[in-house]
């Protein structure tokens, strides 16, 4: 999937409500470990609005999956915990919410879709019996409407013969065809917000892309706003109107997806975008290699005080060692966390 | 894998190509009778392996000889003197006679039926008490996890028989509490096979789709894991009735379970032990009632585990 080739004709009309429908503010999730307190979410900020496609991008460790868990309140706890921030959802704070108010919103007006469609479904009932439960416990239809909706969900979402598929179990099914029904599901009850977790990561190429064309109907159609995990930047060009770039459990980047994929201001974006294999470009410019970053994410237990990029940074001095960057913008619309946004930009690009 | 497969041109091939391996050689191996139902394949697992076809039928002659009894036994069981006393095994009475000239088959037939209901009474009690504890504890954890399993490691660390004893010398000797006896004394082995696969299920991914698509308790509990931690259960509780036949024995051979002149086997040996020297025929039938029909629910069990067990598919 090529990554820049796509941007122009992903935008969409759904972008431009401007009321924050969920909105996180200083976000900080922690796990007491053995090996002390790690932080796996460290003050992390952002909004999606209405219709909106929001990703959040970063490799593993970056904290990306536990921010949406703990948007559900999904975080284990113990060892999890949530130590600050705010979550405001429909005029209130998700995090003040107790279990029970929770369970109504969860799979109601917020749902989510994992990464793995071939366990995220019981195995031993039937899609029926998992499709029906949610939806008349939160849409309150009896028994044959409820039926009547899953059948009308299954049809959204194009699997054929709908019917049959809700006598079936889940291994019946291929993968493909599970994750349209997680997002069925987690759709029949039309949710204002939609978090995918890697949604297509354990899915093939050909089908991945079936599964994307799907949520973005399905978006368009009901103009839920849609939360996209993912460390997949061929994912994001295809289906995101913004980006929040995550490392290290904080948010290095943000901006439209325009403006992070033409003007990364941020060194491990341009690192993250460098990474990537790109069509058509091969004329252009002579070396072809594929650019890694080295290094790994630095220990959440064991961070250090200046800039977290900073060890695996080529730009990296020692103010960016001893001192926090902060947030700012760099360009119109467009955020980033680093002190050397400008010898960045004035190398070119990458 | 291509999509078309999916789209229910080639219903076959595309369930065989989502499978992954492990679950390719089930479904491979059920292929030729695809019109099977659940219940019927899994019945054909378990008479694969020749054990527990014998184990079946035997469960199933207890089982007839118990509903059939009126009909069978070719005496009351309970009314004296029907032949001589101490009347070796012959031609009239195939068992012999015992001390009273009671004849002894028509007794281990009437037996039969105490038994099956021991074993479905106890094993009630055990499996229900103890699925309870063992899936409450997993899925809440916490301070209810906490004692529920400690009450358990407790019992645990007494035999089962001296909870079943302390029970009866509570309860009164009879049968009926010699059942309940057997059934709290094995509670902590239901409990702890309940809890340890409730454990594991709680971390399976359907788990928290199902919790994050905003199930209650009472639907992640019943819905999401009961049913899935009941086959090890099957498993234990085949074993079980055996267990809990041989304890409520036990307990009557003791003089705390079944009363005279109930014809209860473990009972029956008890009573027959005065005249073992001169007539053997009185422990020995009732004695060979308990061990084949211990060995019946054993060979079942144990082919049961096999069928459900995936590892020890035929290769």
């Amino acid at each position: 999937m090529t990554a820049q080739g796509h941007i122009g004709q992903a935008r969409n009309a759904g972008t431009a409500r401007d009321t924050p429908i969920l909105k996180v503010e200083g976000l900080r999730t922690e796990f007491h470990t053995g090996a002390g307190v790690a932080r796996a979410v460290d003050g992390i900020s952002f909004d999606v609005r209405e219709g909106e496609i929001l990703a959040i991008v970063g490799e593993s460790g970056s904290g990306k999956s536990v921010t949406s868990l703990s948007i559900m309140g999904l975080v284990p706890s113990p060892p999890g915990r949530i130590t600050a921030g705010a979550v405001s959802f429909e005029g209130r704070d998700l995090l003040r919410l107790d279990e029970r108010q929770l369970q109504r919103l969860r799979g109601h007006k917020i749902s989510m879709i994992f990464q793995e469609p071939m366990t995220s479904l019981n195995p031993v009932l039937t899609i029926e019996r998992q499709m029906v439960e949610g939806i008349r416990e939160h849409l309150g239809l009896g028994a044959k409407e409820a039926r009547a909706h899953a059948v009308d969900m299954l049809k959204r979402v194009h699997i054929p013969a709908p019917e049959n598929r809700l006598k079936e179990y889940p291994h019946q099914l291929s993968g493909g065809l599970l994750q349209r029904i997680m997002i069925a599901i987690a759709m029949s009850c039309n949710p204002k917000v939609l978090i995918a977790d890697e949604p297509t990561t354990a899915l093939d190429v050909t089908i991945q892309a079936q599964i994307l064309d799907i949520m973005r109907a399905l978006r368009d159609e009901y103009q839920a706003a849609i939360i996209l995990i993912t460390h997949d930047m061929g994912v994001v060009a295809e289906m995101a109107d913004r980006i929040v770039i995550m490392y290290a459990g904080r948010k290095v980047e943000e901006g439209s997806v325009e403006d992070i994929f033409r003007n990364p201001q941020h060194p491990y974006t341009r690192g993250l975008l460098g990474a990537l294999p790109k069509l058509g470009q091969a004329g252009e410019v002579g070396s072809q290699t594929l650019n890694e970053i080295p290094g790994i994410v630095p220990l959440l237990t064991d961070l250090p005080d200046g800039c977290r990029f900073a060890e695996r940074c080529s730009l990296a001095t020692s103010r960016c060692r001893a001192q926090y960057p902060p947030f700012e913008e760099k360009r119109p619309a467009q955020w980033a966390a680093c002190w050397e946004t400008g010898r960045l930009n004035g190398e070119g690009g990458p | 894998m291509d999509e078309r497969t999916t789209t229910g041109e080639h219903p076959q091939q595309a369930a065989g190509e989502a499978m992954s391996p492990a679950s390719v050689s089930i479904d491979s191996g059920a292929r030729g009778g695809r019109r099977l139902s659940g219940p019927a394949r899994f019945l054909r697992a378990i008479l694969a392996n020749r054990g527990a076809a014998v184990g079946l039928v035997l469960v199933v002659l207890l089982v007839a000889i118990a509903i059939l009894a009126p009909w069978i036994a070719p005496h009351d069981p309970d009314e004296m003197g029907v032949g001589m006393m101490l009347t070796p095994p012959d031609a009239s009475f195939w068992f012999g006679t015992d001390e009273f000239g009671r004849d002894i088959l028509s007794r281990v037939i009437y037996g039969s039926r105490l038994t099956i209901q021991v074993g479905v009474i106890a094993v009630g009690i055990s499996l229900t008490l103890g699925l309870l504890i063992g899936l409450v504890s997993g899925y809440a954890g916490g301070w209810l996890e906490r004692i529920f399993m400690r009450g358990i490691d407790v019992l645990f660390s007494f035999t089962e028989t001296l909870i079943a004893l302390a029970a009866v010398a509570v309860l009164g000797p009879s049968l009926t509490n010699a059942m309940i006896a057997v059934g709290i004394a094995a509670i902590p082995f239901y409990a702890r096979v309940t809890y340890s696969a409730t454990l594991v299920e709680r971390n399976r991914p359907y788990f928290e789709a199902a919790y994050a698509a905003g199930a209650g308790h009472f639907r992640l509990i019943f819905l999401h894991l009961l049913p899935n931690v009941i086959p090890p259960l099957i498993v234990v509780a085949t074993l079980g009735v055996s267990a809990a036949v041989l304890a409520a024995a036990g307990l009557s051979f003791l003089g705390l379970g079944a009363q005279p002149p109930s014809p209860e086997w473990g009972a029956m040996l008890s009573a027959g032990r005065d005249y073992f020297t001169q007539a053997p025929w009185i422990m020995l039938y009732p004695g060979l009632a308990i061990v084949v029909t211990v060995l019946a629910f054993n060979l079942l069990g144990d082919g049961i585990r096999e069928a459900l067990d995936p590892r020890q598919q035929k290769r």
